[in-house]
Order: structure tokens, then sequence, then C-alpha cells
């Protein structure tokens, strides 16, 4: 007997993108639309791939988000599972685990929500599927939780559904801890696991499997996103294909510009790169950060130049399409070292004069001054992300000082012509 | 470093050529005019120190990859260094045998510099040199911006912390600004914020909208239920109203129907048929009486008619000739006009006959020609009129020609010689000028002379008179500067002269004061001081001592040491009791006494420093007059002088330009001589007769005339041989046509008898004569064919008219021979109005017999119908025992509204089908039971109302269900939360791009403000203490050097020094001055720096310098060029000249 099934989890529904200063409206509103768009893709998926069920693993929604039509749009997507035949297992996550808002939704009866008190088996007969499971009943487990999924039912195909971050190694809180081994154990013949957002397969045998999240929300959400399609046949998982349902695609290029001699170059190098990672994006709306690296002399010209060539940079890139946005252009380029054999610096070293100027505890305390000026006019919800803290102010005193030399460099001091 | 040597291998122009800089020299002036190559040996020190750029301008001459330069530097220790430089990209310092040098063999030496930062520090031309000034006085003497203007980077940087500093306070500031972006980014944050809030559908407001979605259900329910209830009363009430009268009415019949109950039963048919035969049998009487007396009276009539039959059958005949009655009468009436038509055509043709010569129109007709000889006629007629017509023309046109060549012929003009003359034209053209030059040089004169008198005029207001112009020009004027300088120091001692004055009168006022204030606290009497207690506890201790020294003596002495202690405590005790009591008093007279201390202090230092002033009065009006005796002119005040300077040095300009402006005049005078000469030759040659003495502008109008004469008879001479070409040309071709038409008129003529003749002329008709008989001709056709149509129409009228006569006299003879002898159409209109009246009276008597026939037909069937009923009514009247047949009339009434009365009954019955609503009698009967009839009306009013007013009810619940079905519904389909959450964190993204952005831009203004701040602290004093004495090199001592000053603020600021020690701010100083000090502070700056000293180019840099300002600046480049090498490139000699008179031997002129 031969079905597949579908595995995904972290869907974070109508949970924002990370802002993108886009200018155009429709755009804007494409991406604004990804989420739920790759959510009606997961059920299109589903109903096309023929899926006997499917898997969610957790966040489904955000856990301070309030909107309660969020809720009804995934009970509307749930009910086009349900008129197809295919049920859908859901345990909730963390996230969830928060969420006021998803409470009570009108899920149809095919949707299976495993229980929060204690882990619980719900079974197909027909394909001889057993699917155990458990919510989060708060927002942080122990291990306990783990532990307290029931044994293997013997000649089943046993899937085991659990939100967890495992041992933490990737980088995520310790959410209901453990480690591989702990999962082995059990026996089952497939973890479904949510929480990381990139996708993997962290073992295969049993397949225990991170599908990722649905749809990428920041930079750091880079790639194809979506969910795994399992292959089983005669009861024995046979093949897991990542399926890609994002309807917006995030990107980060870091270029590196350290031989490029004038910075003509150093853009077409970004157009060079901006044109594979377009190549790669499917067509769908792609959001990319490029970061400049490397020791260049240009690097102070760079810097004063930053927010020019960020403009430059987006051009290039709406030369291969009109969703196609730059979402930022990073300078992590540095300045060459100082030749050892260079004389001391004296009065006419503008440089050494600002090095010096820069790393003086007073122009220190002039910076936090200033950044905590700012930081106290910003909307409360916005100053934890300014830079008030020591690194943030020495990287803000860095860039101060190269945008001076930048500017020497670049215009005299008089400004951009 | 000094470069001692710098080859020119292969670049630009240049081919192995060297600039040797003599090591022995204090500054090199390298001389070379334009074009000479200064610009490509600038260059080259670049391309030599710091490598060629990718892109070069001097590989013109050289290819771009064999550009070389070479150099011999002499390093600060004493050692050379010989290297060249080649373009590549890698292993560019090759040594003397082209061996690769390591890349940064330089690097000791150059240090932090780049191409960029060694011309923009080390270099300097005019223009900088210009704008440093400047800069200095925007600095506005601020020691720190005055000491970073002196070097280029960190001037750049000061304008650069400048312009971030503007930028920054457009993105952000402490205090809310709408014109700011930060806080237009934050409102926006703020409106997505909140707009998220509003756009987000909670689970309580999603409840709460389905709450009151039931509940507005619930109370369209119960309005639906009362609606329905008094629906209910009402319709069985308006059901009352509506059957009432009904129920009434069937009450009634029935009772009626009781009092009939007594006759036989009869059926309803059988009622109706013995009412029909009652009432047929009433109505056959009747009508059988009618038709009796009817058919006598017609009878009667029938015996009365007289029909006359024998016209009768005539009427056929009759009718026929009444129809041809309308075709005679018209015939009568054409028959005259026809007539009329015939004659007139007859005359048409006699006419026709008449124009042609011929005896009658039968003869016309009979010579009618045919159609082809009247065209040929036509045709050789027109060809022979416009033959004719061609050779009249042609005729005169021949003779118009002849006639104007004629004309042309004798025009021969006035028989003067016509000569070309463009050969004396083009000598003109040489002379164009010469009225322009000779009108200038005239108002030039008059110019000069003006001014001179306006000059004589400016200077004789001078005070003091500075004599002749040209004596003046000679004499030693002092500087301006040095005249400022006096200026701005008598300004600064009169203000502080009256500064010392009024501070003076204000300590003598304010010691005035105190003295008064002592006067007024010692006139209480008695005072003490803390001096009196001292002096009494002093009296007392002494007292105590003596009493101590006598306590082992004499009593007596005891006592009176004794007596002294004790009026010692006394005075204490009093002098403490007046300092308790007066306290305050005596505070404030110690106070006083101790201020008047002070203030004379003060007032000494204050007289002190007058004198001083004085002091430096004298001292500066002595220089003052010294620095005139030169001059020999005796100065009145600074401020007066420095305009008198102004004004005199203005009037040397002015006379500089006169004289100028006379040398010109001279030049032109001469030119005009010279070309005067050649005139006179030229108008000579045009056949003019030349005056030496006619005036130059004279001579050039005299040619300018001539020539335009002989241009003129020239071009009227080539006008006439043209016109004389074409009429030439004109009459010959006159003369063609006409024998063309002629020939034409010759053929015309020979065809003429024969088409004559068939038009019936001779030979010897003339054109008009043919012309005339065609047109004749042209009609007859026409009027021959109208005369015969007409006569044929009167032949055919005539006979019809008699056929008609004959017919109607036969007719009369048979029908009505009383009628004979009667005009035809008369006699047949009488037997027509008697063939009428024997038509009418005919049809009358035909109807009547009819009439009687169909009467006799009904009279049999209405006896047989009586007989039919009466046997009905027989039966009838034994069914109802009755003895008559003719008393039959009540009982069938009623037996008629027995059955009526049944009717209506059942009728009312199925009319409660309609208005009981489907309910039967009984029914309704029940349902009314216990209504009050009278209540009724009120009853269904007052329903009525309530339900009404309960519809009205009903239709807001409806409203509000559907409101709150909405309201749920919007929710449901939700506010696109998720867009305003994008919004959102997009607008949250933007606020801190904003604050990121000013962050930066605020650290890097403060960054660079803290760099130029350090730079002044590292470089003040040694730069200060150097630039003084460049500074005073540089002024030739009018300044002594430069000193730190602080302002109101207590802000160190740089002023200039006076040999006097009088300071002179930044501000205060000339603008050679300024340039001067930025110089000196420039190299003080350069000769600060720590590494391997580079060399100084100076491009061009003294070229806005007068030659005594030249000296001082090349004077302070030498000083520099002790320690440092200094080149100065420039292409003006009197530079070079300069240097070798001021420096000698310590200028190394090099020619390049």
């Amino acid at each position: 007997m031969r079905f597949c099934f579908l595995h995904a989890a972290d869907l974070h529904i109508d949970s924002p993108l990370a802002g993108l200063g886009l200018k155009d409206e429709a755009v804007a509103e494409r991406f604004a639309r990804a989420g739920r768009r790759a959510v009606e893709a997961l059920v299109d998926e589903a109903v096309a791939a023929r899926a006997a069920f499917v898997v969610i693993s957790g966040d489904i929604f955000d856990g301070d988000w309030k909107d309660v039509t969020t809720g009804l749009f995934f009970a509307r997507a749930l009910g086009r599972l349900d008129r197809e035949g295919i049920p859908t297992f859901i345990v909730k996550g963390n996230h969830d685990a928060d969420s006021l808002m998803s409470k009570s939704l009108p899920y149809p009866r095919s949707a299976r929500l495993f229980a929060s008190a204690r882990a619980e088996t719900h079974v197909i007969e027909p394909l001889r599927v057993a699917l155990h499971g458990r919510s989060f009943s708060s927002r942080l487990v122990d291990g306990a939780f783990v532990a307290s999924y029931p044994a293997r039912r013997e000649g089943w195909l046993n899937i085991g559904v659990l939100h967890t971050a495992l041992d933490g190694s990737r980088g995520h809180a310790s959410y209901a801890p453990c480690t591989i081994e702990d999962l082995r154990r059990f026996g089952y013949d497939y973890w479904a696991l949510g929480h990381v957002h990139a996708a993997e397969i962290v073992a295969r045998d049993p397949f225990i499997v991170y599908p990722g999240n649905i749809q990428g929300r920041s930079v750091k959400e880079t790639g194809a996103k979506g969910a795994m399609r399992v292959s089983v046949e005669d009861g024995r998982i046979v093949d897991v294909t990542p399926v890609a349902l994002d309807r917006a695609r995030w990107a980060h290029e870091t270029i590196d510009i350290a031989d490029c001699a004038d910075e003509a170059e150093a853009l077409a190098r970004i157009e060079a790169r901006l044109g594979a990672v377009h190549a790669l994006s499917e067509a769908r709306p792609l959001a990319a950060r490029v970061t400049l690296a490397g020791a260049t002399p240009l690097h102070a010209r760079l810097v004063a130049r930053r927010e020019a060539l960020e403009e430059e940079t987006r051009a290039l890139a709406f030369r291969f399409a009109d969703d196609f946005w730059v979402e930022q252009l990073k300078l992590a380029t540095q300045a060459p070292p100082r030749s050892p054999a260079a004389a001391p610096s004296d009065a006419l070293d503008v440089e050494a004069l600002l090095r010096e100027a820069a790393s003086d505890p007073a122009f220190g305390a002039t910076l936090a001054e200033l950044a905590t000026l700012v930081a106290d006019r910003l909307p409360r919800s916005l100053r934890g992300d300014a830079p008030t803290d020591a690194p943030a102010l020495a990287r803000v005193a860095e860039t101060a000082r190269d945008l001076l030399l930048g500017e020497l460099a670049e215009f005299g001091g008089e400004g951009a012509p | 470093m000094r470069i001692e040597e710098l080859r020119f291998e292969r670049y630009g122009h240049f081919t192995d050529r060297s600039l040797v800089f003599r090591n022995d020299a204090r500054l090199h002036i390298v001389l070379g005019a334009n074009e000479a190559g200064k610009t490509s040996a600038l260059s080259a020190i670049g391309d030599l120190l710091f490598g060629f750029s990718k892109r070069t301008d001097y590989d013109f001459l050289h290819e771009s990859k064999a550009l070389r330069l070479g150099a011999r530097l002499r390093l600060d220790d004493g050692a050379t260094l010989a290297f060249r430089r080649r373009k590549g990209d890698k292993n560019t310092l090759l040594d003397e045998f082209d061996k690769p040098l390591p890349d940064d063999v330089l690097a000791p030496l150059l240090g932090a510099a780049t191409r960029e930062s060694f011309f923009v520090e080390y270099g300097l031309t005019a223009r900088a040199l210009r704008d440093g000034g400047q800069e200095l006085l925007k600095a506005g003497g601020r020691l720190a911006e005055t000491l970073a203007a002196s070097s280029a980077q960190l001037a750049a940087l000061s304008r650069l912390r400048a312009r971030l500093d503007e930028e920054a306070d457009a993105l952000f500031g402490a205090r809310k600004a709408g014109t700011k972006a930060f806080y237009v980014a934050a409102a926006r944050f703020d409106d997505a914020d909140r707009h998220l809030r509003e756009a987000t559908v909670t689970a309580d407001a999603l409840k709460a909208a389905e709450e009151s979605l039931v509940e507005a259900q619930a109370a369209y329910e119960a309005l639906r239920g009362d609606h329905e209830r008094i629906g209910r009363d009402l319709a069985i009430r308006a059901r009352a109203a509506r059957t009432r009268l009904n129920l009434a009415q069937l009450d009634a019949h029935r009772a009626e129907l009781a009092r009939v109950a007594d006759l036989p039963a009869v059926s309803a048919e059988e009622v109706a048929r013995l009412r029909a035969a009652f009432d047929d049998g009433e109505r056959l009487a009747a009508a059988l009486a009618a038709a009796a007396a009817e058919d006598a009276a017609d009878q009667a009539a029938i015996a009365a008619l007289a029909v006359d039959e024998a016209l009768l059958a005539r009427d056929a005949e009759i009718q026929a000739l009444r129809e041809r009655l309308g075709a005679v009468r018209k015939a009568q009436s054409d028959l005259p006009r026809r007539e009329g038509e015939r004659r007139i055509a007859q005359e048409a043709l006699t006419e026709s006959a008449r124009r042609l010569g011929l005896a009658s129109f039968e003869a016309l007709l009979t010579h009618l020609p045919s159609d082809p000889a009247l065209a040929g006629a036509r045709e050789i007629i027109d060809a022979r009129r416009r033959a004719e017509e061609r050779v009249k023309e042609a005729s005169a046109q021949v003779e118009e020609a002849r006639r104007q060549l004629r004309e042309v012929e004798q025009d021969e003009g006035g028989g003067e010689h016509a000569a070309d003359p463009e050969p004396f034209l083009r000598r003109f053209d040489a002379y164009s000028d010469i009225p322009g030059d000779a009108d200038h040089l005239r108002r030039e004169r008059a110019a000069h002379a003006l001014e001179a008198k306006r000059l004589a005029e400016d200077a004789a207001r001078l005070d003091p008179h500075p004599g002749a112009l040209d004596e003046l020009a000679c004499r030693p004027l002092p500087e301006r500067a040095e005249i400022e300088a006096a200026r701005s120091l008598d300004a600064e001692l009169a203000d502080k002269e009256k500064r010392a004055f009024a501070d003076i009168a204000a300590a003598r006022g304010k010691l005035a004061e105190i003295e008064g204030e002592i006067e007024r606290y010692s006139r209480g009497g008695g005072a003490a001081t803390l001096q009196d207690l001292a002096t009494a506890r002093a009296a007392r201790d002494a007292a105590s001592a003596a009493l101590g020294a006598h306590l082992d003596g004499e009593p007596q002495e005891r006592r009176a040491a004794f007596g002294v202690l004790r009026d010692a405590t006394r005075d204490i005790d009093a002098t403490t009791d007046v300092l308790l009591q007066d306290a305050d008093r005596a505070t404030r007279l110690a106070s006083a006494r101790e201020r008047l201390a002070g203030e004379q202090a003060q007032l000494k230092t204050l007289l002190d420093s007058e004198a001083a002033l004085q002091e430096r009065r004298a001292a500066a009006t002595d220089a003052w007059q010294e620095l005139w005796r030169a001059s020999g002119f005796a100065p009145r005040a600074p401020a007066a002088m420095a305009q008198w300077l102004d004004r005199a040095l203005d009037l040397l300009e002015r006379r500089r330009r006169l004289e100028e402006s006379r040398s010109v005049a001279a030049a032109l005078e001469d030119k005009l001589a010279a070309n005067s000469d050649a005139l006179a030759r030229l108008v000579t040659d045009l056949g003019g007769f030349v005056d030496s003495d006619t005036p130059i502008e004279a001579l050039h109008k005299d040619a300018q005339a001539r020539l335009s004469r002989l241009n003129k008879i020239w071009t009227q001479a080539r006008e006439r041989a043209v016109r004389r070409s074409h009429a030439e040309e004109d009459v010959a071709r006159r003369e063609a046509t006409l024998a063309h038409s002629l020939k034409a008129l010759e053929e015309a003529r020979a065809h003429w008898p024969e088409r004559m003749g068939a038009i019936g002329l001779g030979g010897e008709a003339s054109v008009a004569q043919s012309e005339a008989a065609l047109g004749v001709w042209r009609d007859v056709p026409m009027q021959r064919k109208e005369f015969e149509d007409q006569s044929r129409r009167i032949q055919r009228i005539e006979q019809d008219m008699a056929d008609f006569a004959a017919d109607v006299a036969l007719l009369v003879d048979s029908a009505g021979p009383a009628l004979a002898g009667q005009a035809p159409l008369a006699a047949l209109e009488a037997l027509a109005a008697r063939l009428e009246a024997a038509r009418g009276a005919s049809a009358r008597r035909d109807a009547l017999r009819e009439a009687v026939e169909k009467r006799a037909a009904a009279r049999k069937a209405l006896e047989t119908t009586r007989a039919q009923a009466q046997g009905a009514l027989d039966k009838g009247r034994e069914a109802l025992r009755l003895a008559s047949a003719a008393a039959m009339g009540e009982p069938i009434a009623k037996l008629e509204r027995r059955a009526a009365l049944m009717q209506m009954i059942d009728d009312i019955a199925r009319h409660f089908v309609q208005i009981g609503d489907g309910l039967d009698e009984a029914a309704l009967r029940a349902e009314q039971a216990g209504l009050d009839p009278d209540l009724l009306s009120g009853e269904i009013e007052r329903l009525t109302i309530e339900q009404a007013q309960l519809r009205d009810d009903i239709e807001q619940a409806v409203t509000a269900r559907h409101e709150a079905e909405k309201r749920r519904d919007r929710l449901t389909a939700g506010n696109h939360a998720e867009r305003a959450a994008q919004d959102r964190a997009d607008a949250g993204a933007d606020v801190l791009r904003v604050a990121d952005r000013w962050l930066t831009r605020a650290a890097a203004a403060r960054l660079a403000a803290q760099a130029i701040e350090r730079h002044r602290a590292a470089v003040q004093d040694p730069l200060i203490l150097r630039a003084s004495a460049l500074f005073s090199l540089a002024t030739a001592g009018a300044f002594s050097g430069l000193c730190v000053d602080y302002d109101d603020s207590d802000a160190p600021t740089l002023a200039g020094r006076r040999p006097d020690d009088a300071r002179t701010p930044v501000a205060g100083m000339s603008e050679g001055a300024r340039d001067q000090l930025y110089l000196a502070l420039r190299l003080a700056l350069l000769e600060l720096r720590r590494a391997e000293p580079l060399p100084f180019i100076g491009d061009d840099l003294l070229a806005s310098f007068d030659e005594k300002r030249v000296a001082c600046a090349l004077t302070l480049l030498a000083e520099f060029g002790r320690g440092r090498q200094a080149i100065v490139f420039t292409h003006h000699r009197h530079v070079a000249d300069i240097a070798r008179e001021t420096l000698g031997d310590a200028a190394d002129v090099t020619i390049l």
C-alpha cells in the first residue's frame, strides 16, 4: 500500500515580515499576503498530491496575535482539507499555547488537535497509522514532556508529532528539551518536529525531521520554505522531500569585494550575484539583503556613500524583476591595515586624529548620550532595537569615523554634488 | 626630504629632460611660460611619489606603458635615494639599473600621505591661498577652527562637520518638530500601531457580535408572535363586520319564505315556463291585431301609384347618350383654342419664308436643306471666322513687338562708358574701419580732456593736498595695511581711553559713595568696632598681668592694680555692650571701610592704566607721523588718512588708465595717417581730385560716392543689353504666328462656295450673311411640325360633334316627339328627367307588394305560437286548480318570489365563502358569538393601530438583526489586520532607519569636532610659536607675531601682535595680512610633521601679490626652506627677479 502525507510546522499565520521599507504598494501587498498564500499553497499541495493526511507540528499562530480572523482563515483552510477527505493532525507549540485568539476555533471534525494534559494517540485504521502527540499547555515545557509520549504500536506506522528545540543547539531556547537518542528510543518511524525554522532532516533512522517554517519572515529565514512530503510504502517511510510553498522569498548575499579596484567593479559584481539569487527565486517576490565584505581601500568611501549605493543596488535588482527588492545594503568591509612601514602619525594625519578621537572615552560618553537621546524618543515598542549597548555603540563610532574619512576622500567635505 | 633632481625620461612632451634643484638653495623657483610643461612637472611629482594613475594624460607622445620618471632625493639624514618610476601594476619602482625596488620603499617618507592629501597639504595655489584667508575669516579667530583652517584636510573636516550637523538636525532633534524626518516616521508608526489595534478582531469582539445577533433574532421572533396574535383578532373582527349584514339578510329571507309555504310544489323551471307562456299569450294577441291594420294601409297605397313603362324601356339608350355628354362639351370648348394655335404656327412659317426671301411658307417647306448640309455650313463659317480673328490678332502683336524693338534700339543710355567696379570695391573694403576709427579717436580725445579736468578737480578736493598727480605717483606712500593697523590702534586706544575715563569716573563716584556711607554710620556716635574690643582686651590683659605682678606687693599697689583691672574689665563690658547693641551698624561700618580701601587701590590701578594709555597714545602719534614722513605729507587722523589713501590711490589709478587710453588713441591716430595716402590714390584712380588738406573721413566719403556711381552705370548698361535681346526674340516669334494664321484662312476660303450652295446661298455670301441664314433654317423644322399637329386635331373634334347630334335626334323621334326641335343637349336632359320620375314610382310599388307578402307569412307563424302557449297555460291552470287561465298572473308571481328567496339564500351561503375567509355559516356564527357588534369598529381600529406599530417595530428589529449580522460577518471576514501589522513593522523599521541615520551623522559631527579640538591641543603651542615668527617675516615686521587672546566667553582666539604689543584680531587684518597669516600657519604646520619632511610645492602661488608682498612671501618661503624644501612654479618672470634680488644666492631659479 502506498500513500503520502504532508508534514508542516511553524505557520505563524499573519505574523508580519520584518520591515522592508517598500515603496511600491502592490509589491508590499504581495509580501504582506505571502504568509496566508503559503498556507493556501499547503492545502493545494495536499489536494494535488492526494495526501492521506496532513501533520502540523505546532506554532500555527503567533502567541501575541489577537486577530481572531486569522484563526477563522486557518479553520477555513482545514475545512477545505476536510471536504477533500484529508484529515489534519495538529499539536500546539509554544506560541499556540500563549494564543488566546485560537482557544475556540471552529475546526472541522477531521482536524484532530492533540490534548495538552497528556500525550495521546490518534489512529487511521485503514492505513494502519498511529500518530502520537501532545500539545504545549504553556510556553515552556520541560524534558518530562517528551518522556510522556506513548510506546510504539507494533505493526503500525508510528509517527511522533512534537514541538521541540531538541537540545537547543540550533540557536533556539530550550523548548521540550530532548536528544536524538531520546527520540530514537521510542521506536517510532517518523518524528514530525516543529519549532526550528530551518528545514532539516536531523536523522534518517528513524526519520527525525524539521520541515522549517512555511514562509520566511526575515532575512534570517532565507531560501525556499515549505513542508515535507513523506512517502510511505508498505508501512515504511521511503522518501522525504521538501516542497516549496512560500509565496515570497528572502535572500542574504555576502559579497567579497576585496579585489574590486573601484565602485563600478563592485557594482558589477553585486549585479551578477543579484542575477544568480534571482534565478533561484522561482519567480516569487524576493527580498534580499546584500552585505559587502572584505578588506578594501574603498571601505571609507563606501561608508560615506552607503545610502546612495543602496539605492543603486535596488535599481540593479529592479533590472531582474519589479518585485525584487533589496531590503538593505550592509557594509562589513574593513579598511586595509595601515602599512607598518608608514611613519608615525602626526598633526597632519587626519585619519589618525579621527581614530584617536573615536577611541577617546569622552567620545564614548558623548555617543552614549546621543544614543540615549534618540532611544528615549523612539516609540516604546522599538526602544529595544536602539543601539545603546557598548558593542553597538562601538560599531556606530566606527561607522561615524569611516563616514568622515569616506566623505573627506570622496568629496573633500563638500557633500555629494 | 629634498628633491635634488627630477628626470622626465619619457613623460608628456619631455624626453630625457632633467630639473636639478640646487642643494644649498633655500627656495627653488621653476620659471616656465605657459605651455612650457609646468602642469606636467607638477603632475610628475605626484606620479613619481605615489605611482601612475591607471589613466594618464601624459601618454600623448610616448606610449603609456613606456612612461618613466626618475629622481634623486636627499633624505633628512643626509642619505641619497635614487629611483625611477615606471607606469604599471606592480614593481613600478626601479633602481638606477632597472632592478625592481620594494613597493613600500617610499612609505617611510610619505607616511599616511596620499596623492590627494599630498597636493592638498603640501601644495598650494594662489586660489587656495585666497580661500585659506577666507577660511581664517570665517573661523572668526576661534583658535581651534583657525588652526584647523590652516590645514586643508582639517578645514574640510570642519566644513564636513557643519554639513553633518545640518543633516542631523533635519533628521532629529530633542524638541519634537513636524518637519524632522524622525518625528514624521514616528507619527507614521503611531498611526500604523493605532490602525493595527483598530483592525484587530479580538475573540471577545467576535463573541459580542454573535451574541448581539442572537439577541436581535430573539427580539424579532417575539415581535413576530405579537403580530400574528393581533392579526388573528383583527381578522375575526373584520370578518364579523363583513358578514354580519349577510347573516341578518339570511334570517329575513327565511322568514318570508315561510309565508309562501302553502303554494303547491312547483319546480322553478315549471314556474318559468308558466310565466313565459302567460306573457307570450298576451304579446301574440297584440301582434296579430297590428299586422291586420298594416295590410290594409299598404293595399291602398299600391292602388294610388302610376308608372311610365315605355320610357323605362329606353333607359339604357338614354344613359349611353348621357355618358357621351362630357366629351361633347369639352370638344366644344377646345375647338377655338386649337384653331388659334394652328394660325400662329402658320404665321411663323410665313415669317421664316420672308426672312429667307421666299414667296410663301409652302415654298419654304419645299427648299428646307438637309441636316448634314446645315452642319457643313456651320463648320466652315466657324473656321473662316476664327482664321480671320487670328490673322488680325497676330498682325497687331507683330506690330507691337516691332515697336518695342525700335524703342529699345533707340535707348542707348547717356553714352557713358561703363567700367567693372569690382577691383575698386576690393581696394575700398580695406578702409572700412576708417569712419569708425576716426569717430572713436575724436570721442577719445574729448573724453581725455574731460577726465584730465576732473582728475585735477578731485585732487584739489583732497586734504592734505596731494600736489600734482605725476609727483604724487613718485612719492612713497604708506601701505594700506599699515594705515589700517594705525587706524585700528587709534580706534582701540580711543575705545580704551573712553573706557578708562568712564572707569575712573565710576571708581571716583563709588569712593564718594562709600565715604558718604562711612560718615553716615559714624554719625551715630560711640560706635564700637572689633578693633576697639581688641584694644580693650589688650588693656585688660595688661592690667591682669600687672595685678598678677603686684599680688605679693603692697596692698595699696594691689588695690591700684585691681582698680586698673576693674576699669579695664568695665571698658570691655562697655565696648561689648555697644557692640552687642549696635552690631549691625558696626559691621556695616567695618565693611564700608574695607571697601573704601579696595576702591582706592582700584582707582590707583585705573589711574596707572590711564597714564600707560597716554604713553601709548603719544607713541602711536609719533609712529603715525613717522609713517608719513617719507611721503612729505602732514597726516590727518588715521581713519581720515585711510580714506585719503583710498582716494589718492584711486586718483593714481585713474591717471594710469588715462595715460593708457591716451597711448591707445595715439596708436589709432598713426593708423589713420598711414591709411590716408592709400585712400587718396584710390580717389584719384576713381577720377577724383585730392587736396592734401582733405580730411581722411572726407576722402573715404568721396571714394564711397564715386564707387557707388560707377557701380550704378555698370548695372544699367548690363540691363539694356538684356532688354534688347528679349525684344528681338519677341518679334521673330510673333511673325511666325501671323504666317500660320494666314495659311489657315486660305484653306477656309477654298471650301466656302461649295458649303454655301448647300444652304441656298451663293459663294459671294459673307460670313455674317451665311450665319443669319443658318439661324433661320435652324428654326424651320420645329415650326413645320407645330403647324401640322394643330391641323390634325381640329379635324378630329369637328367629326365627333356631328356624330352626337345625329344620335340624339334619332332617340327624340321615338321616345319624346314633343321635344323635337330642341337642341340635342336640352332634349337629352328633358328625357333624362322624365326617366328618373318613372323609376321612383316603380320602386315604391315593388316595396309595398313585398311588405304585404312578408306580413302574411308572419301572421301565420304567430297563430301557431299562440296555440302552443295556450296549451301550456291550460296545463298550469289545472295544476294550480284555477278556473280560468286569465287569473293565473298572481299565483305565478308568488311562485316566482319563492324561487327568488331560495336563490338569495343560496347566494348568501356562497358569498360567505368569499367574505368569510372560507368559513361556513355555522363557523361564522360560532366565531362571532360573544362579540359585541357595537364595539366591533372600535376594536378593529385599535387593533389596526397596534398592528401598524408592530410592523414598525418588526422593521426596526429586522434592520437591527441585519446590522448585527453584517457586523458579525465583517468581523469574521477580518479587517486585514495582517496587512496593518506589516505596515506597522515597515513603519517601525523606517523609524529605526531614520534614528540610525541621525545617530551616525550626529556621532560623526561630534567626532569631527573632537578631532579638531585634539588637533588644536596638539599643535597650538609649537604651531603658534613658529607661525608667529613666520608671520612677522611675512609682514616685514608690520606684525611682531601672533598671540592667543580670549573672547567674551573665555574661548581662546588667535590675534596678530603689533610691534607696540597692540593686538589685531584676524577680522581686523587686511586681506593681504590674512593671506600671509594663512601661509605662515600652513608652513608652520608642515614643519611640525614628525616624519620625513616632504617638499612644499607652490603653484603660481603669488600671482595676485604686488611686488612688495611677493618679496615678503618669498622671504617667508625661504625661511621655511631652511629646514624643508620649498619649490615655487611660476610663469611670472618678476617673481624670479624679485627672488634673486631679495634672496640672492639663496634663490635657485630654474627655467623650464
